[in-house]
């Protein structure tokens, strides 16, 4: 597979701004353990499922986060990270994540 | 116009290093030939049903590619809809016939994965999802593992119920010589195995595999002239679809893309679910057989997993027998080879070829095969 064009994460970023400073809460949580190529380093790693403040619902990684706020009801809000860099000379992505808002 | 399968036939599905598409595809066709006497002149075009040949094995063009390959020289097509790549080619197929296009058709479904490491199918699959997903870094046991923890919550499902969908399946694949596994396994032991996705353990999860299955398709027309004995008729053939991730359902619990395209087949058969002996659905983890069974209409919603805890759907024990070739689950799931495997498997039913497997008396059959998290739905409905 071809990695992360510069074109392509340039215009998917337009689009990341919409989602700042959003809050949520958990509908649904697990827990990765075989992740894909680029998230080796960070396995094992929370993935939820989020009803946005918008309404819309909303998938993501957590982070900055305790055992106990993996759970269901607690509240979360968007925040901008780093998300993976497939090659080391190629381009380091970045986009949303989710924190529990009691850990800001 | 009618349609019906007139030969079919799968390969070993499992960790084929030795083999390769060609010849797995080689091997399918002529099993399939061999058993129906057809000739392979016959054959007036190829659909393909394949996922991942361009972005792992760096090969598209399938159409051509294998119609090269099983030395036929007709149009050919592939078809992609992730893992529903196998349905999607059966329902062209039967399409070509249906149009009055093509008097017979070969629907090949191929896949080969084990070549890679885990980190790379999880990556190559994730295709099939959203680039949500991808960015937050999902793979699909964590998708339905979300959708299995919502049911969890909402009607109570255990994970003793999931995993008595892996113990069904083990047994009907150990009666199967072409499955992936054929060994028997308990709850207990898929309850002890390793976590993937919590709730999700690895004897939830279908495997990776490599595979073939062929089935061809004849008209009415062309049966009668070539007398063939005991057609399987396709009584419907229906696809629809939903949206690419999780987070633009309605419903978390129910794959709608299902429910929908259940709704036309059983329209389009003139059959209720109540009248299907047999049913190949997609249990790609042991929690999207329950959500099958509820959402094709055979259980209320959260009533399934108990059902098939109790084995209601237990080769020998009810009405409804589910996944005799021993599903995704142990029969392997090779992607684009599963959703014509599963009209193979119903064809031998309901010829009453199965062997071991055979469910008594079985008429009406279906087949639920899915794409991505539910994105892309096939059902078929077949009887004789």
């Amino acid at each position: 597979m071809i990695g992360n064009s510069p074109v392509k994460v340039w215009r998917s970023q337009k689009e990341v701004g919409k989602l700042l400073a959003l809050s949520g809460k958990i509908i649904s949580f697990t827990l990765i353990r075989l992740p894909p190529l680029g998230f080796e380093q960070q396995a094992p790693y929370p993935l939820i499922l989020v009803k946005l403040e918008t309404g819309k619902m909303f998938t993501g990684q957590l982070v900055d986060h305790k055992a106990e706020d993996l759970k269901v009801g607690v509240e979360v809000e968007t925040v901008f990270r780093r998300i993976n860099s497939r090659e080391t000379e190629g381009v380091i992505r970045y986009g949303i994540k989710l924190r529990p808002v009691q850990n800001r | 116009m009618k349609a019906a399968v007139i030969a079919g036939a799968t390969t070993d599905f499992g960790e084929l290093w030795e083999r390769s598409p060609k010849s797995l595809a080689r091997e399918a066709l002529g099993e399939a030939l061999k058993e129906s006497n057809l000739k392979k002149e016959e054959i007036e075009a190829i659909f393909v049903g394949n996922m991942l040949s361009g972005m792992l094995g760096g090969q598209e063009h399938l159409g051509a590619f294998f119609a090269e390959a099983l030395d036929i020289s007709v149009p050919a097509f592939k078809i992609e809809g992730a893992c529903a790549s196998g349905g999607l080619a059966f329902h062209a197929g039967v399409n070509g016939i249906w149009s009055g296009q093509y008097k017979a058709v070969l629907v090949l479904g191929v896949e080969k994965m084990t070549d890679f490491k885990p980190e790379e199918i999880a990556t190559a699959l994730m295709g099939a999802g959203s680039e949500e997903e991808r960015v937050a870094g999902a793979t699909f046991p964590g998708l339905y593992a979300l959708i299995a923890s919502v049911h969890m919550q909402k009607y109570g499902t255990t994970e003793e119920e999931m995993a008595s969908v892996a113990v069904k399946n083990h047994y009907h694949a150990s009666l199967n010589g072409h499955a992936q596994f054929r060994n028997e396994i308990t709850v207990d032991q898929v309850l002890g195995s390793p976590k993937i996705a919590d709730p999700l353990k690895l004897l939830d999860c279908s495997p990776v595999s490599d595979g073939a299955a062929a089935v061809i398709l004849g008209s009415e027309e062309f049966i009668k002239n070539k007398k063939i004995i005991k057609p399987v008729w396709v009584k419907a053939s229906e696809v629809d679809t939903d949206s690419l991730g999780l987070s633009g359902r309605k419903e978390l619990t129910t794959l709608d893309a299902t429910v929908k395209a259940a709704k036309k087949a059983y329209q389009k058969a003139g059959v209720k679910p109540s009248e299907i002996d047999i049913a190949e659905v997609h249990d790609c983890f042991t929690i999207a057989e329950i959500l099958a069974m509820e959402d094709l209409g055979f259980y209320e919603k959260g009533k399934a997993g108990k059902a098939i805890y109790k084995g209601e759907t237990r080769l020998g024990n009810g009405k409804l027998v589910v996944n005799t070739s021993g599903g995704l689950k142990a029969c392997g799931h090779p992607v684009g080879a599963t959703g014509v495997k599963q009209v193979v498997e119903v064809f031998k039913q309901l010829q009453g070829k199965a062997g071991r497997k055979q469910v008594e008396k079985a008429k009406v059959g279906l087949t639920q095969n899915i794409g991505g998290s539910g994105a892309t739905a096939v059902i078929n409905i077949f009887s004789v």
